[in-house]
């Protein structure tokens, strides 16, 4: 029999989202428990969520109005993400979509490095439309059909979590989700181990047939599973603490997201319509002082997101560095990925077998994204940053590294949430270079690489040229309530 | 570093794998300088594997720059929408795997899932009828597909059905223009690099030394080169893919030529007939443990449709991967590589991959590793990957009336294959894998037409009742036949377009 009524356990980004995709896309009853506090559900909390690109689809396909989301969150756009002080030298910048283009056969990446060892200085960024959007502070969504420059522009956005977790509740009640306050006191599993109720604190008994996990690092339910097993990751991720807290916002809120290394982690500002989120995530026993807002963090993943009849998402299945955008990204592919195994009866066999190969895949390549900047800073002779270089690497990710690094070609695995572009942005930022291009690229003439790079970058400076400012196109598509403001 | 860019290349072998490598390096090398010489030996027979093909060589013609009327004419070649499998999941079963999808999603869901629904519902065609593809093959018709992607003849793509002895004579003119220069002779001998233990040279036997930085070895089964000198080892998959022997032998065609190709189930293996414009090209596959030489040939011999036009061609194999294809200075490819019986005609397409993964990983002579590991990481899930397709076609049967059948059967496979099989059996959903060669509509094909029905589906098709999704369906199959029925007969539009040969 198929399920008939889901159980999702804490509200909060993760829970809501997962609500309201439901909602809108099964036949299900729709159950939420939550309970006021801090959102944890995406794992350490901040003020403003950043997403990759992926996210723009994600909604789209639940049938969620972009504009309507941005707008009501006072959210806006984003193009990337700036990063300073990793490694010596200026600011680097992670853009979204496509970077420069091949010249026949030879991938773009090819061309830059022949440039290179030239001796000349070439800027990656500076080929895509994204990057110089950013720096430019403009901003327009590619119409449909178009086959300028400007679609080669791909984005994805900053979110307020608290007005983000309330607008997808609001969807999700409106689309008929029940909501029920309170915490779970008690799991009730029958003999074959699938939860057949819960009760709650004020003695209210739920039952359900599929219990999502959505309460954050704690795993409340799927932490009960004799299965349930936890891959800690605290060997490769040196980070335990995160804060978060929101700044007044600017006028003009820049499309993109900064990064900054310090002496013992990270910091991130990611500016929102409503305010700017300033979020840090750092090793506490070499800070003077742990601020007592801090939020502890375990970095890892649940080894099987679902067990039994409890899929766990979000923070529940795996705690990642909030200072990246992968924890929505992560959220939306969990969400994506249960509405097409939507279990046939309560056991979810098979279903949650091919779930967790998914999930697997995913993770490894989620992992290695955060870790990169870690793994290969250039702060040398600081305690912190150099134990993070001495970690070991998965295996995977030093094939990727070296293979990139020697011989200038990027490894593809299964579940990979980066494109072979993302990653050479990724490995470009951190100033990981290939030593070796595609030999091929010797057989063009030098005049012509350089020509082929200028034409690029005019035609995307003069489509770029056109484009409003981002805070005009904000103010026109998707304007915050002006209560809002921080 | 700077590069030490390779000047030449010898390719170790002609037929199809070794003219399909000088033609695409002759032609994408282009302005690097590098003499390519191809060595072949009149004497040494070429297998031809797979005259037919799957669509990708259509973009390997296209960057070659043929002219797809021209290259019909030249290789003798038909096109081919899919293949029909006869008697596989049971005797007197006959499926056809198209080159398209079978009907469209409705609302999110896949439209397997609401066909499987109806089916067990007995409310549901026959899956043919939700193919253009299948159901233009059936009647012998074909067009190109529509550019208007909102078209019902915008949802199939194809392949051809050609010569593969014409296609490599095709390309070596091709490459001779671009200068490739072709030895005629036996190799003798293979001299390595005593440090190293890079191929250094072939000689053959006239006593010509022939020296080159890189070595393309697609000498065949024997992979002259890749095992005969560097011994790089091979993994053996007859455990799963216990065929180990073929005989072929061409026939005059009698009627027009299909759009496709057509693998029928044998007592100890399966018989492959391959249209062409001016013969048929069969084969029957055997497995020697349970079936004799004479007892195949004479299987196949006596289902020809009409007289053969030459001897019988008799081949042996060994279903597997060699270790490593890219072994120091050596890449193998084609049956050198490995061997993969060409039940779906992947032969071409392997060979195709592997010079498209090479020009990737283009070396030069610092000869990093990393190329040829990231090569050979690439090419073994490459070939991982249709060996489970290719097991499949076996496994999923209800055959029990031969030692043959009752062995492949019953036999263990891979977990990756079982987990597979599994998923969709119990629920529908396709386990599918980045860069694999066959998308989720060939797995659904194969596993409906090898009687592999889900059991449950994706519970969401129920938002749509019964009574409507039923008369969606019957639309579906009525919007189809009249579709195909606008389609000109396949060899009407061979020489519409001039592709006849002359």
């Amino acid at each position: 029999m198929p399920v008939e009524r889901i159980v999702i356990v804490g509200g909060g980004i993760a829970g809501w989202c997962a609500a309201s995709a439901l909602a809108r896309k099964t036949k299900s009853e729709i159950v939420v428990i939550d309970a006021t506090g801090v959102d944890h559900s995406l794992g350490a909390p901040s003020s403003v969520v950043a997403t990759l690109p992926a996210a723009a689809a994600f909604h789209a396909d639940v049938g969620h109005d972009e504009n309507d989301m941005l707008s009501t969150c006072g959210g806006t756009f984003s193009l990337g993400t700036a990063f300073s002080n990793l490694v010596p030298g200026p600011a680097t910048f992670v853009p979204f979509g496509d970077v420069g283009a091949a010249l026949g056969p030879i991938s773009f990446h090819h061309l830059v490095a022949r440039m290179r060892s030239e001796g000349q200085s070439v800027n990656l960024a500076n080929f895509s439309v994204a990057a110089l959007s950013a720096q430019a502070g403009r901003f327009a969504r590619p119409m449909p059909g178009d086959r300028s420059v400007l679609s080669s522009l791909e984005y994805g956005f900053h979110l307020p979590s608290d007005y983000y977790a309330e607008w997808l509740r609001a969807d999700a009640i409106a689309h008929g989700v029940k909501h029920i306050s309170g915490t779970v006191a008690q799991i009730h599993r029958d003999a074959s181990s699938l939860i057949t109720e819960l009760t709650l604190n004020d003695g209210i008994a739920v039952t359900g047939d599929l219990f999502v996990d959505a309460s954050g690092p704690d795993a409340r339910l799927i932490k009960s599973d004799k299965q349930y097993a936890f891959e800690s990751w605290d060997h490769w991720f040196r980070i335990d603490h995160s804060t978060t807290k929101l700044s007044p916002p600017s006028t003009e809120p820049p499309p993109y997201a900064h990064v900054d290394a310090h002496a013992t982690g990270l910091q991130r500002f990611c500016p929102a319509q409503s305010g700017i989120s300033e979020d840090a995530v750092y090793l506490a026993d070499t800070q003077s002082a742990t601020s007592h807002a801090a939020t502890p963090v375990r970095s890892g993943r649940s080894r099987s997101s679902w067990l039994g009849n409890c899929l766990a998402l979000g923070g529940a299945a795996i705690v990642i560095d909030p200072t990246t955008p992968l924890q929505l990204a992560l959220l939306h592919n969990a969400i994506r990925r249960l509405l097409v195994m939507l279990p046939n009866d309560r056991s979810c066999r098979i279903e949650a077998r091919e779930y967790n190969r998914q999930f697997d895949e995913e993770c490894n390549g989620a992992r290695d994204i955060a870790l990169l900047p870690y793994l290969r800073n250039g702060r040398l002779g600081e305690p912190f940053w150099d134990s993070c270089r001495e970690a070991d690497a998965p295996n995977r990710l030093s094939y990727r590294i070296a293979l990139y690094e020697q011989a200038g070609r990027i490894a593809q695995y299964d579940g990979d949430i980066l494109d072979a572009t993302g990653w050479m942005m990724w490995f470009e930022a951190l100033g990981i270079r290939p030593q070796k291009y595609d030999v091929m690229a010797d057989g063009i003439p030098l005049n012509d690489i350089t020509a082929h790079l200028d034409r690029i970058r005019s035609i995307m400076l003069n489509t770029l040229a056109i484009l409003p400012s981002h805070a005009e196109y904000l103010a026109k598509h998707c304007p915050a309530p002006s209560g809002q403001i921080a | 570093m700077k590069h030490n860019p390779i000047r030449s290349i010898v390719i170790v072998g002609g037929g199809t794998a070794g003219w399909m490598t000088a033609a695409a390096l002759s032609r994408m090398l282009h302005g690097n300088a590098i003499a390519i010489t191809l060595v072949e030996s009149a004497e040494i027979g070429t297998v031809g594997v797979g005259e037919a093909t799957v669509p990708h060589i259509r973009f390997f013609n296209a960057k070659l720059g043929f002219s797809e009327a021209e290259f019909m004419a030249k290789t003798k070649a038909t096109f081919k929408l899919g293949i029909e499998f006869c008697d596989w999941g049971k005797k007197g079963d006959s499926y056809i795997h198209p080159f398209g999808a079978f009907g469209e999603p409705i609302g999110d869901v896949e439209f397997h899932h609401h066909w499987a629904r109806m089916h067990n519902a007995g409310k549901a065609e026959n899956i043919e009828l939700y193919s253009v593809p299948i159901m233009a093959a059936r009647e012998g018709r074909f067009a190109f597909p529509a550019d208007d992607p909102t078209s019902l003849l915008s949802t199939y793509s194809y392949a051809f059905q050609f010569d593969a002895g014409l296609y490599a004579k095709f390309l070596r003119e091709f490459s001779e223009e671009r200068g490739v220069v072709r030895r005629e002779g036996k190799i003798v001998d293979v001299a390595l690099d005593g440090e190293s233990g890079f191929v250094k040279s072939v000689r053959l036997e006239n006593g010509e030394e022939l020296g080159a930085d890189l070595f393309v070895d697609c000498s065949g089964f024997r992979g002259l080169l890749v095992e005969g000198a560097l011994k790089t080892g091979y993994e053996n998959w007859q455990q799963w893919l216990p065929c180990d022997r073929a005989v072929a032998v061409p026939c005059a065609s009698k009627g027009p030529p299909s759009p496709y190709t057509r693998a029928t189930a044998k007592d100890a293996g399966w018989i492959w007939r391959i249209p062409l414009q001016h013969r048929v090209g069969n084969g029957h596959v055997y497995c020697s443990n349970y079936i004799s030489d004479d007892a195949a040939a004479e299987a196949l011999v006596s289902q020809l449709e009409s007289e053969p036009l030459a001897k019988l061609n008799q081949l042996r194999f060994v279903t597997g991967k060699r270790r490593k294809q890219w072994s120091k200075n050596v890449v193998a490819i084609g049956l050198s590589a490995g061997f993969l019986e060409p039940l779906e005609s992947t032969s071409i397409h392997l060979i195709q991959l592997a010079i498209g993964r090479l020009l990737d990983l283009f070396p030069d002579q610092n000869w990093d590793p990393m190329l040829a590991d990231e090569y050979n990481r690439l090419m073994d899930l490459e070939y991982e990957r249709v060996r489970d397709f290719l097991i499949l076609h076996y496994h999923a049967t209800q055959r029990d009336d031969t030692p043959f059948w009752n062995y492949v059967r019953t036999m263990p496979i891979p977990d990756s294959l079982a987990h597979k099989m599994e998923t969709f059996r119990e629920r529908g959903i396709v386990v599918n894998y980045r860069d694999g060669m066959f998308l989720d509509a060939s797995w659904i094909a194969v596993y409906l037409g090898q009687r592999i029905l889900p059991e449950h589906i994706d519970p969401r098709s129920f938002a749509i009742d019964d009574e409507t999704l039923e008369k969606h369906l019957a639309k579906i199959a009525a919007d189809n036949g009249r579709a195909v029925a606008t389609l000109p007969s396949h060899t009407d539009f061979i020489h519409r377009i001039g592709a006849n040969a002359s």
